[in-house]
């Protein structure tokens, strides 16, 4: 119980004591910076309050459309990762493609997508789906397919399907791996979701915020919104953790 | 633990991508103007892609009148995450070229930065649309969808809109622009953001007749605010005075020349940057001429400070919400002695 | 006599090896397996006792030769779920139970409810873990994963029981125990077992016969019958007739 209040009590400590630095212009003083360039705390804090409800419907916005495109993209890559297991010689060619997509520059692929989708929403959607499709058939591919030494053969000596095998073989057996993926793609899909609104053709979400704002010199507004893209992440991240610990307690990770 | 320091690197990427993205990263060395083979080195940042629309500096530069007032002039060329405020902030550039509102914005929060010069004399923005959309007067545009380049870059359309008794959330939708026209073309947006120099010739270039477009001018709808100006920052001008008149001086020659025969200003910048054609850098050059030189003006004043331009800049950035306080006219944001001793 | 219940007859089984030699895993092999035996296949690695061992269970095609079960092929034993395995690990599923692990053949194979809830209940009292049966594996230490998957393979009943060195990962001490466990519950069942291993005293105590394979290539190289009363208890390896045997055995290993 000691050792718990220690861990939550030094990286606390750790945070406040940067945000005190930060706040009585240390920081400013290492770097060379001046105030309008790095604005203090409570400047950010009064910023966003007097702001907060633009910054929460940005929030919405970007989030939801990272969610609903993180979604896909994993129902997607999955998918992708069943068909390789199921049908090796030609399905592993759609995960070298899946793979190929994560190399395409977000940059590249927000003004692609802007091409193709006439609305913010649907642009960033698409973005997201894209980039995190690999991550899941990856992770997927690897969890349906690692199985311990003769769990297979177990199943053959029950004269067990195909289909058996992977609903209570394959499947239970890469779901960590799927939440691996989840928490890779819980950050890669907010932070595309964002870089696709430097792009879209639209002037909602916290990524054309943080753009506009910064563009503009108007460097308090930029972090307060980056306080809630930052809050906002690690909120989902956490919230990602929470189920996994529930979902796969008999996993090595979660002991 | 190993939960909490992947909470705390995933805080630090979004923080990361974003400082990056945006590129609000300072680089904070701060640059003394150095002197090579007899030349002092100075370096100036555009505002946008090497064009016409700077072409006074490429032709100053091509006919030697920096080197004759002893000046080794780099010219930064600009883009869409390069800030001009930013750049000659960080000393990054000794000088930039930027819209007199967006200066405005900056130094209302605290950035010392000088207005020195005003090389266009008028707005070059325009909001355009296709006639078969049926926007002749700004109000027209309710219920529309209208796109700009934001970043500083709105601020005239939504004094427009108020203007005429729009708002610009509830009326009508306001979307990112990108860097062509293509939203326009393909009739994802009704109105969008042009400059007479740039965008409005792309929209002819492509095919569509001046028959088939309208436009609204932001000097006709009295709401224009001051685009291309010269700034400096204050640190580097206290000991750059005599340096930066020479700069002037060279410059101001530069844009009479090519104000003078722009059809060969175009063609100097097309050798610098083939990025467009030379029909369409010459088409800008034509264009930038009408504003460093509008009807009427003394070609001999190039680049002088018209203070009730400045003034309604100023008054129109508040009244639409640019600035959030009064602009503060002194010296310390608005200098033209520079400007008066280049050209005496 | 009856016919065998398992003939293997003139079995080759070759396959290439990663530099693209020839490797003979079984040269010609040959043995008979009678209903309700208790055989093992006894040798040092590489002689295909193993791969006997899979061949029967038709997770292994032989390369020549044939090899009938009750006169049928081990394909269709296997589909008639005839078979029971246990593996050199216990092969555990991490996701379910105790309970659940042992229950998964049956689930399978479609037994009731009440059925399945009656074998596990029974099962978990074989392998002495009736506490154990909400733990999840890495709950448990190896010999108890170890006795979880036997009884996984014992719940189903099945008519032949194939166990692939099923105690080779445990310590000395724990292998006795659930060798004479195993002998136990055979003794209540009678089901025709065969016992993969490379251990002598564990063979010979085990068994009604040892087929001793050599290496390189895997050859029958004595099959040795084993006379010593049961039930056998752990005081049987300190009798002189299991040490004859164990000399025995040794002794027909070809230059080994």
């Amino acid at each position: 119980m000691k050792e718990k209040m220690l861990n939550i009590i030094w990286p606390l400590g750790f945070g406040i004591a940067i945000l005190l630095l930060w706040q009585v212009g240390f920081l400013h003083m290492i770097f060379g910076l001046k105030p309008y360039q790095l604005p203090v705390p409570t400047a950010i804090a009064i910023t966003l309050s007097n702001n907060l409800g633009k910054a929460l419907t940005d929030c919405v916005v970007t989030i939801s459309g990272a969610l609903i495109g993180m979604a896909f993209g994993s129902l997607i890559g999955f998918m992708i990762a069943a068909i390789a297991t199921f049908f090796p010689k030609w399905g592993y060619g759609g995960m070298i493609v899946v793979s190929a997509f994560n190399a395409i520059p977000l940059v590249a692929l927000s003004s692609i997508m802007n091409l193709w989708f006439s609305t913010g929403m649907s642009q960033k959607i698409g973005v997201v789906t894209v980039v995190c499709m690999a991550a899941m058939s990856m992770n997927a591919y690897k969890g349906l397919n690692s199985l311990k030494p003769f769990s297979v053969d177990l199943m053959h000596t029950v004269a067990a399907s195909e289909w058996t095998i992977f609903t209570k073989l394959r499947l239970p057996n890469c779901l960590p791996n799927v939440f691996t993926a989840l928490k890779i793609n819980i950050a890669t899909a907010i932070m595309a979701a964002m870089i696709s609104e430097y792009f879209a053709s639209s002037t909602s979400g916290l990524g054309f915020a943080i753009k506009d704002s910064l563009r503009k010199g108007e460097m308090a507004m930029g972090w307060s919104y980056i306080v809630v893209a930052s809050l906002a992440g690690v909120i989902l991240y956490g919230i990602i953790i929470l189920v996994e610990r529930n979902a796969i307690k008999w996993h090595a990770s979660q002991k | 633990m190993k939960s909490v320091k992947k909470l705390v690197s995933i805080v630090l990427i979004i923080g990361l991508v974003t400082m990056l993205g945006a590129g609000c990263s300072s680089g904070t060395t701060k640059k003394e103007s150095s002197s090579t083979g007899g030349l002092q080195k100075v370096t100036l940042q555009l505002k946008w892609l090497p064009q016409s629309q700077f072409m006074g500096y490429y032709v100053a530069k091509e006919k030697g009148y920096y080197e004759a007032e002893g000046i080794d002039l780099e010219i930064l060329p600009g883009g869409s995450d390069i800030i001009p405020e930013q750049q000659v902030s960080n000393g990054v550039a000794d000088i930039g070229v930027t819209w007199l509102s967006s200066l405005m914005k900056y130094q209302s929060q605290g950035w010392d930065l000088i207005d020195t010069a005003q090389i266009f004399q008028k707005s070059g923005m325009l909001l355009v649309s296709k006639a078969s959309t049926g926007i002749v007067t700004p109000a027209d545009l309710r219920g529309k969808k209208v796109s700009s380049w934001f970043g500083g870059n709105e601020y005239e359309i939504y004094a427009l809109l108020e203007a005429n008794g729009l708002n610009k959330d509830k009326d009508l939708t306001m979307v990112q622009q990108d860097y062509t026209m293509n939203q326009l073309i393909n009739n994802d947006v009704d109105a969008a953001s042009a400059m007479t120099y740039n965008e409005y010739g792309l929209l002819l270039e492509s095919g569509l007749k001046e028959s088939d477009l309208n436009k609204i001018d932001m000097n006709d709808a009295g709401v224009a605010m001051m685009e291309d100006c010269l700034f400096v920052s204050k640190d580097w001008i206290a000991d750059n005075e005599d340096l930066y008149v020479r700069f002037l001086r060279a410059s101001i020659k530069g844009w009479a020349d090519a104000c003078a025969d722009p059809t060969a200003a175009g063609k100097t910048v097309y050798n610098v940057d083939q990025s467009v054609s030379l029909d369409h850098q010459i088409y800008m050059a034509n264009e930038v001429k009408k504003l460093v030189e509008p009807a009427g003006f003394d070609a001999a004043k190039i680049g002088y400070i018209d203070m009730n331009a400045v003034q309604q800049t100023a008054d129109l950035s508040l009244k639409y919400g640019l600035l959030t306080q009064k602009a503060d006219l002194s010296t310390a944001t608005v200098n033209p002695k520079y400007w008066e001793e280049a050209t005496k | 006599m009856n016919s065998p219940e398992i003939q293997f007859k003139n079995v080759n089984m070759a396959y290439k090896g990663k530099s693209g030699e020839d490797i003979v895993a079984l040269d010609n092999v040959s043995f008979d397996i009678q209903e309700g035996e208790f055989i093992s296949l006894l040798g040092p690695s590489g002689c295909g006792k193993t791969t006997s061992l899979r061949i029967i269970g038709d997770l292994l095609q032989p390369t020549s030769g044939e090899v009938l079960v009750r006169g049928l092929s081990p394909r269709e034993i296997r589909l008639q779920r005839k078979y029971g395995i246990v593996f050199q690990s216990p092969v555990l599923y991490d996701w379910r139970t105790v309970r659940r692990n042992i229950c998964l053949p049956m689930e399978i194979m479609k037994f009731s409810k009440k059925e399945r809830t009656a074998r596990i209940d029974k099962m978990l009292e074989l392998v002495g873990l009736q506490d154990f049966g909400q733990k999840y594996p890495y709950e448990l230490s190896g010999g108890m994963q170890q006795r979880v998957g036997i009884a996984r393979a014992l719940a189903l009943d099945p008519e032949i029981l194939l166990m692939d060195e099923p105690f080779s990962a445990l310590d000395e001490f724990t292998r006795e125990k659930l060798n004479e466990d195993l002998l136990n519950i055979w003794s209540q069942t009678k089901k025709t077992v065969i016992f993969v291993t490379h251990n002598i005293p564990e063979a010979v105590f085990l068994s009604d016969r040892v087929v001793v394979l050599s290496p390189h290539p895997g050859r029958v190289s004595a099959i040795v019958d084993i006379n010593l009363p049961r039930p056998r208890e752990n005081s049987v390896r300190e009798t002189s007739e299991f040490y004859d045997y164990i000399v025995k055995i040794r002794g027909s290993f070809e230059g080994v």
